[in-house]
Parts: structure tokens; C-alpha cells; sequence
């Protein structure tokens, strides 16, 4: 790699909102590198023959889940205030992304995926006009209670070979905690503690189905927000 | 914020993010007096991908009081959840319902989306046939190179826009907005709009048929022009372009940022629909085009811009183009790439020049297999040219192309048939003829066999098309003389596909019926092989009475009064005779840069901007 200017990295804490919470990852990344480029930040490029931006998630979110505060590391090419980075970046982003706040940390700062040992999710359970508030909260309390008291089972849809294959796992030691925040107006909210770090974690969407299977109301339609990563250190 | 329901669909179907808006550099309007929603009977990454929309969609937006948004043809599993839910068509920027704009505009590219139009139409609440729409429904127009033959899909459309948008969709919604302002009825707002140069009433004039033809087309309004005129933008260099261009959330299939370097075609290639339709050629000046490439890569962040043209290679200034372009993009980590590359033109010079920017796919167009062949269609390049350049091309590194041929051409017979195949094991002959130490590895030649469609305004336009058997007896030949051939890959179309295009290009208004009996049972996406139903049209066009060998496989002599010739194009039917005539000799016609052939007639003094040089 050329030497560059600076040793200095990026990491900021990224919102991707309602609007654009069906884009998949890989189109993030590439929303990503279009961004910088219109906001002309000093990003640094990898070397080779098509040369990328040197961005990087601290994790994957699933398509369809929107998130406060998703990890992104930005390697620069130059200096740069980060209260200007983040000004110039939320200038021009897609509405519903925006970077909530950042912090420049020098090259050898471990990356911010080796530092993740959990994330917190709300999920948003809708439960149709027939069903009043209390009944609601009856059967999902129930069902928080009963999975949580021994093995969580599911089906995972796993790649073997070419061929993909279902498996039954127990994702039970994948979750920390589950608490049913409120329930009111045909919408329970609770809050999930998780287990996430470099090799994977929970799969909230999965957890989620599980639960409302165990209610007895899979049909019932859910929104999921990762509200945050949790790090073996502050930053 | 998106709507609870639209959220719970989104979740059930593939690529969810086609469906949302919000792109970046979308426009959303909230203070405006007429709305016009501009929509693409094809799926977003195909819809989003056409140029001419984005011109409409800037010129639109630039109109003081005027919004328009977008929308495109939901994939059938969002046409199952929004009925579903009871979602109605939608515009992407602010989830409007389609029933709400003032205007309803599509663009019709190829003819096999007319089935969509009918899905967005029905999701949308309005009635299909333009007759039966009352005052309260939205005016549904449309425009796009199908509209040289409007009448298949005439019934559905309250106008049709016919030649360059730019000035006509602009005289277009002003007149529309006045009509609105001064509280004027249906009738009264079409009778304002026939007098603008380029926009056909459909329920304006009647064909008289007998039996499978027609015998006349009388005018229903007498105000009515015998003949719509095809709208010419003369200058382009100062017309309107794409604005900031929107990026998409998804990969579409041109992301990139699109520069129009020229409309229009010179070369006269008789099977060439686009050649004959955007006559004259009109170029950009380079200074237009270099202001327009660095405000389009800025706003979007794009790190790609394509020439985009009829023939790139015969800009008069491509070669400076490229140099300055280069020159000023390639700091920027900008690449150039060109998608119609001639092999007669400038592509020993660029060749080198492209290496260094970004190494795309090569392709080749001969379209014929033999220069008998090539002669009759005009196709002015040999097979020296041909494997001189695919030569260079091997020389500068590439080690695979792809070669793009037709089948069914006029006069085609079994020798120029196997030429094709001759001329692919030829090309691979040439890979081998580089020295060693230039080749990568294993040539891959990629052979790309279309079947040939007769298109209005071309010189063809009168002969009849090959059917389906004789096609794929074609077909066949090609396979046997290309079998167990390595490093050679053959791609043909569906011949069921082909002789449906030809049906549509060349049928008349009854078809509509035909459209909407194949509809309602089930036809969706027709371009798209794996939800082509071949059956349901068999069964659609004997139930509504449609001869198709009548349609599409018949020599027309060129007295017969064709279902389109309300329709003006400019260039002359005299001219579109001679060339077909000139094409049974063979002989060739030489590029109107070289000389004038004199396609408009008399009216060559209005329209060409070559003979004014």
C-alpha cells in the first residue's frame, strides 16, 4: 500500500431510518461509497485494479431492519475534523441515513468488529384491532417467559455445498435478556439483549418468529431496530 | 415514513427496495397545481434505466406548479401483496395513489410490456379502454419509439406523444394546466391538445376494416390533422438534459451516469427501427457534454460515465471527447465506458485509451453472417473490417467478445445462415492468430442470435417475417454447426417472443382486445422467458379474431394502407421504398454524412441539420 498522509481512521455511528430499511447491505456499502464521493471527504482506496473505498461495517443488518447505531470505519487518505466529517457526510446522504456522531482513532485501534459482544433491539409487535391490549400482553409475557426458561429451537435455512439445507438449532444462548416494554394501542414493544460479535449472533429474526409462534400469533407483523452495539469498551 | 401495510408487503416479496422512492436527487414537490406521474410498464432497475424518462422527469419538475413522480411495473410478487392488502398503484416519491395525478404518462420502449401497462392501470382503479373513462379519471398518454405504431394499445390512451420529448411534453402539461385552470372537460382540454405538433387522439380517428385489413381511416373529429406530425427537437446541444440524474438504491441495469453525446443515426441500417425515428443526426458540442459529465458525477457520486448514443464511434469529435474526458476524470477515479461500439469507426485509436480507464466487455454487431446478407440490410461493414478489429481488440488484451446476429432477415437463406457460424469459428481463428505471448488464456466468443422483426417506418416494414418454424429451423443449423465447438457460446432468442413482437409492431387497434383478454389470464412481464405464456396469447388472439400470419408473416405490397400511416415520421414512405427496393438488388446506401439521400423529401431544408453544415 502507497504511504498515506494519515494513520487516521473513522469510526462513526450510523442511522439507517425507516425509508431505506428494505436496502440490503451490499447496497448500503455502495450508498456508502457514493456518498463520500459526492461529499469529497479524503477517503483512502484500496490498491488493485478497481479500487474501492476503504469503508467497513462493523456487522451486516438484515433487510428490512432499520438501526441507530451501526459501526462504520472510515480509513482517510488526509486530516480531517471529525465534526466536519460528520457535517459533510449528512449533507449529502440519501434521506434516512445520517451519521449520529463519530470518533477518529489512530490505525493501530483494534477494529471495531473484534470489540462487539452484543446489540439491544426493539421490536415493534403489531396485533390486529380484535385483540385487546391486556390478551396481547398476556400471550407474548407468556411466551417470553416459556423460551426463555429452556431451549430455543429453530429451523435455520443453512448453505451446504451448493444445496441449502434446514438445520434445528438452539439460539437460546444467543439471547441475554427480553423484556416486554408496553403494550398499548395495538403495538407491544420489547426490547432485546443479544448476543453479536465477530463470528455471528443472534438472529433476531428467527428469535422473533420463535416467540410469536410460541404465542400462538405468527401471524402477527413485527418491525426490528437495532438500537445499538454494545462494545467491550466505550468509544 | 412508510405506511404500516406497504411495510408488512414489502416484507414478503424480492428486491423490496424497487418499491420505495427516495432516491437520492428525487424530486418531491408539496406546493404544485398539476401532477403527472410518469411510469415504465417494466420493472424499477430496467425503468430506471431509460433516458428519456429521466429527461422528462427533469423538464417536468422544472415547471413552476407542475410535480411528477414516478412508477414502475410491481414484479408479480408485489402485484399478489398489493392486491392483497389492497394496495393501489403508487407514485415511488410520495406513495401516491395513481388515480390522484392529473396525468398518467408511460413510456414504451418495446412492445412486449403492453401487458403491465394493464397491471398498473387495473391496481391504479382506472378502466383500461380510454371510452370508458369518465371525467374523473386521470388523462393515461404515452410516448417512446412503440408509438410509430400506437394502435395496438390506441384504445387504452387518451394521447399519444409521438418524436422528442422535449419541447412536446413541456407544450404538452401547459396546455393541460391551462385546460385545468379555466375548468375545461376531457373533450374539450383533447381538442386544445391535437393542435400541438406531435400529440395524436386516438378516439379522434376510425379505421374501417374488411376482414383482416384495413380499407380506411376516417376522421371521427373534423378538426383533427390528417397526419401527426413526428416531433423533431432541432437543437439539442441547449435542450434539456437528465438534470442531477437520481441514484438508485439498487443496482440498476445502467448505473452509471448516462452522457448523450448525439441522437440520431447516419448509417442507415434498413432493419434499424431507432435509425429511421431519430433522424436527423443531432450532436452535443464537446464543451456542453465536458460541463455535463462533471455536474452529473458530482451530484450522484458515480464513478462511471457511458457515451451513450446510436453508434458512439461516429461522433464528429469522439476522439478529442475521449482525450479530454480522460484527461479530466481519471484523478477523479471517473472510468469511461462505451456501450455501442462500431467496428468501422474509431476503435483502433480508443481501444488503447479505454484499457487504461476500465477493460469492459467487447461487443460486435455484424448482424449478418455473409456480406450478400449485410448488403441487403445495409449493415456497411465487411468481414476484414470485422477481424481487423476484433484482431486489435485480441491484441490489446481482450480475450472474449461477443458477436450479435439476426436470423430471418429478408432474402436470408441457408448459406448466409451458416455464415454465421463461419464467421464466429473465423473469429476464434483470429484469437489463435496473435502471438502467444499477447493471449491471457481461452478465447470466449459469445454469439448472441436474435430473430429478425420487421419494424414500422424501416424499409422492412412491408415484408413479412419469418414464423416460428422457419426460425427455429434456423435456429437448428447454427446449433449444428457450432456444436462441440469450444471457447464459442450461442445465444438465441424465443421464437414464440419474436413473432408476438412482430404481431404488435405491425397490428392494429383490434389487437387491444387481444391485450386484454391475454391479461386477464394471466400474461405478465412478456420480455421475460420465465413468465412468457405462449398458449394464453394463442388463445387471446383466436378468441378476439386475429390472424397473425395475416399480421405478421405476409408481404404488404407498398399500396396497402398500413394501420400506422396516420402516424407522420418525417422521413418519407417514397424514401422507405426505395431503400426496400434498393435492399432486394442488393445495394448499398451510403452514410448520409457522406451525401444527402434525401429521407424527409421536401422538407429536408426544415429538418436536417446536416445539410445546413
Amino acid at each position: 500500500m502507497a504511504a498515506l498522509a494519515t494513520e487516521m481512521r473513522i469510526i462513526a455511528f450510523f442511522k439507517k431510518g425507516d425509508e431505506v430499511r428494505f436496502v440490503s447491505h451490499l447496497d448500503m456499502q455502495r450508498m456508502l461509497h457514493r456518498t463520500v464521493r459526492r461529499a469529497a471527504v479524503p477517503i483512502a482506496y484500496s490498491q488493485g485494479y478497481n479500487p474501492h473505498p476503504l469503508i467497513s461495517f462493523a456487522t451486516a443488518l438484515s433487510v428490512g431492519q432499520t438501526a441507530d447505531g451501526e459501526l462504520i470505519d472510515f480509513k482517510m487518505a488526509d486530516d480531517i475534523d471529525v465534526s466536519e466529517f460528520v457535517s459533510m457526510m449528512n449533507e449529502f446522504f440519501p434521506q434516512g441515513y445520517g451519521i449520529a456522531r463519530a470518533v477518529s482513532v489512530s490505525n493501530t485501534f483494534p477494529s471495531v468488529s473484534t470489540m462487539m459482544v452484543g446489540a439491544i433491539y426493539t421490536v415493534a409487535v403489531s396485533y390486529p384491532d380484535t385483540v385487546n391490549d391486556e390478551t396481547a400482553s398476556a400471550k407474548l409475557s407468556n411466551a417470553v417467559s416459556d423460551l426463555m426458561s429452556g431451549a430455543i429451537h429453530v429451523r435455520k435455512k443453512k448453505k451446504s455445498g451448493r444445496r441449502m439445507i434446514e438445520k434445528d438449532i438452539d439460539i437460546r444462548p444467543m439471547v441475554n435478556d427480553v423484556s416486554l416494554v408496553s403494550c398499548a394501542q395495538h403495538e407491544a414493544v420489547l426490547r432485546v439483549d443479544g448476543r453479536l460479535d465477530a463470528s455471528g449472533g443472534l438472529n433476531i429474526e428467527l428469535f422473533v418468529g420463535a416467540l410469536l409462534n410460541a404465542a400462538g400469533v405468527s401471524e402477527w407483523s413485527y418491525l426490528i431496530n437495532r438500537d445499538r452495539i454494545v462494545l467491550s469498551q466505550e468509544m | 415514513m412508510l405506511d404500516k401495510m406497504f411495510k408488512k408487503a414489502l416484507k414478503n416479496v424480492e428486491k423490496p427496495a424497487r418499491y420505495i422512492g427516495s432516491e437520492y436527487n428525487a424530486t418531491i414537490k408539496s406546493d404544485f397545481d398539476f401532477s403527472f406521474a410518469l411510469c415504465f410498464p417494466d420493472v424499477y432497475e430496467i425503468g430506471m434505466s431509460h433516458i428519456g424518462a429521466k429527461i422528462l422527469y427533469n423538464i417536468l419538475n422544472d415547471i413552476d406548479g407542475v410535480a411528477c413522480e414516478r412508477a414502475y411495473a410491481p414484479w408479480t410478487d408485489m402485484e399478489r401483496e398489493m392486491r392483497a392488502h389492497g394496495i393501489p398503484m403508487f407514485s415511488l416519491e410520495t406513495k401516491k395513489p395513481l388515480r390522484e395525478f392529473d396525468v398518467i404518462g408511460f413510456s414504451l420502449l418495446y412492445e412486449l410490456g403492453y401487458t403491465n401497462i394493464l397491471t398498473m392501470l387495473e391496481l391504479a382503479g382506472i378502466p383500461f379502454y380510454s371510452a370508458m373513462r369518465g371525467e374523473d379519471m386521470p388523462l393515461v398518454v404515452c410516448g417512446g419509439p412503440c408509438v410509430c405504431n400506437p394502435e395496438p394499445i390506441a384504445p387504452f390512451f387518451d394521447c399519444v406523444m409521438y418524436g422528442d420529448g422535449e419541447e412536446l411534453i413541456k407544450e404538452f402539461t401547459l396546455a393541460c394546466l391551462d385546460a385545468k385552470k379555466r375548468g375545461l372537460s376531457k373533450r374539450e382540454t383533447l381538442n386544445l391538445l391535437q393542435k400541438i405538433e406531435g400529440v395524436y387522439i386516438p378516439s379522434f380517428y376510425e379505421p374501417i376494416y374488411d376482414g383482416d385489413g384495413i380499407v380506411a381511416i376516417n376522421k371521427v373529429e373534423k378538426s383533427a390533422p390528417d397526419r401527426v406530425t413526428r416531433r423533431i427537437l432541432k437543437d439539442l446541444d441547449s435542450a434539456m438534459y437528465i438534470g442531477k440524474p437520481l441514484v438508485p438504491h439498487i443496482a440498476i441495469v445502467h448505473d452509471r451516469v448516462p452522457l448523450e453525446i448525439f441522437r440520431g443515426c447516419t448509417r442507415g441500417c434498413r432493419f434499424c427501427q431507432a435509425g429511421f425515428i431519430y433522424r436527423p443526426v443531432r450532436e452535443r458540442e464537446m464543451g456542453t457534454l465536458l460541463s455535463q459529465a462533471h455536474m452529473m458525477t458530482d451530484c450522484t457520486g458515480y464513478d462511471e460515465i457511458s457515451l451513450f448514443s446510436l453508434s458512439s464511434g461516429d461522433y464528429s469529435q469522439l476522439y478529442p471527447l475521449v482525450d479530454t474526458l480522460v484527461d479530466n476524470f481519471s484523478d477523479k477515479r471517473v472510468s469511461l465506458s462505451f456501450p455501442s461500439l462500431r467496428i468501422d469507426s474509431y476503435v483502433k485509436q480508443s481501444l488503447e485509451r479505454m484499457k487504461t480507464v476500465r477493460k469492459t466487455g467487447l461487443t460486435f454487431a455484424p448482424e449478418a453472417g455473409t456480406q450478400r446478407l449485410r448488403d441487403v440490410i445495409n449493415k456497411g461493414v465487411t468481414e476484414e473490417d470485422l477481424l481487423s478489429s476484433v484482431k486489435d481488440a485480441f491484441m490489446s488484451g481482450w480475450s472474449s467478445v461477443k458477436l450479435y446476429f439476426m436470423i430471418g432477415l429478408p432474402t436470408e437463406t441457408e448459406d448466409d445462415v451458416r455464415g454465421i457460424a463461419e464467421l464466429a469459428k473465423k473469429v476464434k481463428e483470429t484469437y489463435y492468430s496473435v502471438p502467444r505471448e499477447l493471449r491471457e488464456k481461452a478465447p470466449t466468443i459469445g454469439v448472441s442470435v436474435s430473430s429478425f422483426v420487421p419494424k414500422p417506418v424501416t424499409p422492412f416494414q412491408w415484408v413479412a417475417q419469418n414464423t416460428a418454424e422457419e426460425l427455429m429451423k434456423k435456429q437448428a443449423i447454427i446449433k449444428q454447426e457450432l456444436a462441440g465447438v469450444r471457447g464459442i457460446e450461442l445465444s438465441y432468442h424465443d421464437v414464440q417472443v419474436s413473432t408476438l413482437e412482430s404481431v404488435f409492431a405491425r397490428g392494429d387497434r383490434r389487437l387491444a382486445d387481444a391485450i386484454v383478454y391475454a391479461y386477464e389470464h394471466g400474461a405478465r412481464f412478456d420480455a421475460w422467458d420465465e413468465l412468457f405464456k405462449p398458449d394464453v396469447w394463442s388463445e387471446a388472439f383466436e378468441h378476439c379474431k386475429i390472424n397473425r400470419d395475416y399480421v405478421a408473416h405476409r408481404d404488404r405490397s407498398t399500396d396497402e394502407l398500413l394501420p400506422w400511416s396516420v402516424m407522420d415520421p418525417v422521413v418519407t414512405k417514397e424514401y422507405l421504398e426505395r431503400e426496400y427496393k434498393r435492399s432486394l438488388v442488393p445495394c448499398v446506401t451510403k452514410d448520409c454524412r457522406e451525401g444527402c439521400n434525401g429521407c424527409f423529401g421536401d422538407r429536408n431544408e426544415d429538418y436536417c441539420v446536416l445539410q445546413k453544415r
